[in-house]
């Protein structure tokens, strides 16, 4: 109950922060524009143009908020010493940091609902229109998977979350919302750039290297696999195992970073 | 000092116990994602770095940054601007190595363009000696190859880019024998636009390899479906027979078909 009441205040809270805002409508902002960005598309379909810049707005954005309103609410309890007073009734360190955390995650799964929605009217927009100009055996095939663009979102929010844990966990010991803003960023791009220490053995033979590359490898999580995005584009159908099995990577990464900061959280003086 | 140690321990020991944990679910996503991604597939750590991080930040962003970069190459192209023109065309396939478009007009600068900026710079066409205009094409060639092969690695079975080659090797290099075996492979790929084949068979013909161009046409003829006006199965028929007349084939083997 308390958890929930933590979440339902960050909620909140977030939902009235400018950056939400401006985050939140720039994103739509640019998939909407993205019926006129068609202009400048030379290299793919015209749908397909839009899928993919739909899709990266959702995850460029999306993480940078995941960061940024993580450390902004995590911080602003400390700042204003809310914390104190919050800790000091019968609320758990845990509870907290939970709470913050599920919080967060409803942020995030408005902000993706949002943009999914946006994302599908564009297409459906557009796609009507084209259809509207061929032939009914084309028009019978369709182009996009909606389904497929749901899926697609729902494990970028899967993704957010681990980016929203690894920014309570490095907020949790940090002593300042800049610093943990910074070092979130760092470690996303990082995370993303796992692969490289995953496979990097194969493309040296020094073993000091190899040992390194893999300790790093199992270390941070492999942001990679979340990244369906040319699945959605391409049209081809997402393959639903690929779907549950990086939605279950996720969510281990949640309940594992969660705990980490919860500890981090509980040896923190305040 | 002590307690700072175990605490820094213990996180990096409970995020390894992670990471060693859900390996296995990692590896059955990531390899299928890497399948599909041929860009993700590491060649190099410092290729491996650029793609990493325009794929995972950039997402889908990077379609428009490509298309920003390939105006701007335009732009390059037109002032004849040559190192900025190959850079930027390497720029716009290393951001976005997915569109067929950037890799076959990028190579078709290289390839047929640049050469002409470099002999125009020297003098008229005419008075630039002959030796030094084919080592100016055939350096530009050799680049273009280089460049659509590195196209191949991200679109592996795409006839266009073989054909592409083919053309190269062809027009540019005037290895008529490389160029056969690149058509060849394009021809054989699938999804291959009909027009390949007869243009394998015609380039074969032109090499005095008659007997090959037919025994290639009476394999393509038989899978070209009827009614599609681009298969033009009857110009390929017409062309098996011209070529049984020029070989003297007797009546009874000619080509016959249902």
């Amino acid at each position: 109950m308390r958890l929930f009441l933590i979440a339902q205040n960050t909620l909140k809270e977030a939902v009235r922060q400018k950056i939400f805002h401006f985050v939140v409508l720039l994103s739509i902002g640019l998939i909407v524009g993205s019926l006129f960005f068609r202009e400048f598309n030379f290299g793919i379909s015209e749908i397909k143009f839009i899928v993919d810049f739909g899709s990266g707005a959702i995850t460029f954005f999306g993480s940078m908020l995941a960061v940024v309103v993580t450390a902004q609410l995590f911080f602003a309890e400390i700042e204003n010493r809310t914390v104190q007073t919050l800790l000091s009734k019968p609320v758990y360190r845990a509870e907290f940091i939970l709470g913050k955390f599920c919080g967060i995650l409803f942020v995030l799964f408005i902000f993706m609902v949002l943009m999914t929605i946006s994302l599908i009217l564009v297409i459906g927009i557009r796609e009507a229109a084209i259809y509207s100009q061929i032939s009914e055996e084309i028009y019978s095939k369709g182009w996009i998977r909606y389904g497929d663009v749901v899926l697609f979102s729902v494990v970028q929010w899967v993704k957010f979350g681990i980016i929203s844990a690894l920014t309570l966990l490095i907020g949790s010991f940090s002593r300042s919302s800049l610093y943990t803003i910074t070092m979130s960023f760092f470690l996303v791009i990082i995370c993303h750039l796992q692969y490289l220490a995953q496979e990097g053995w194969s493309v040296t033979s020094i073993w000091l290297l190899q040992g390194m590359l893999q300790f790093f490898s199992y270390l941070i999580p492999n942001f990679q696999i979340f990244n369906l995005g040319d699945w959605v584009a391409s049209g081809e159908a997402l393959p639903y195992s690929m779907v549950w099995q990086a939605g279950a990577y996720g969510i281990v990464y949640w309940i594992s970073v969660s705990c980490l900061a919860i500890y981090s959280f509980s040896k923190r003086e305040i | 000092m002590k307690s700072n140690l175990v605490f820094i321990g213990s996180i990096i020991g409970w995020l390894l116990l992670t990471g060693i944990l859900s390996r296995p679910l990692e590896l059955k996503v990531w390899d299928k994602v890497k399948a599909a991604q041929p860009q993700l597939q590491l060649k190099n750590i410092e290729e491996g770095l650029g793609q990493g991080i325009t794929i995972g930040l950039l997402g889908g962003f990077r379609s428009l940054i490509a298309d920003g970069l390939w105006l701007k190459t335009n732009n390059a192209w037109e002032r004849r601007d040559l190192p900025a023109t190959q850079t930027l065309i390497s720029m716009v396939t290393a951001v976005d190595p997915r569109p067929l478009y950037f890799w076959i007009n990028g190579a078709r600068i290289v390839a047929y363009d640049m050469p002409m900026w470099r002999i125009e710079a020297v003098g008229r066409y005419e008075d630039v000696p002959i030796s030094i205009r084919e080592r100016i094409m055939g350096e530009h060639g050799i680049l273009a190859l280089e460049y659509l092969k590195e196209g191949l690695l991200h679109h592996p079975q795409d006839p266009i880019l073989y054909a592409e080659m083919a053309m190269i090797y062809h027009r540019k290099l005037n290895n008529m024998k490389t160029a056969l075996e690149y058509y060849r492979l394009a021809a054989i790929q699938p999804e291959v636009p009909f027009y390949i084949g007869r243009l394998y068979a015609e380039l074969l013909r032109k090499a005095g390899q008659t007997e090959k161009a037919y025994q290639w046409l009476i394999l393509l003829h038989p899978t070209l479906p009827k009614g599609n006006i681009w298969a033009m199965p009857d110009v390929v028929l017409g062309k098996i027979r011209e070529l049984e007349e020029e070989l003297g084939i007797e009546t009874e083997d000619l080509y016959r078909f249902e």
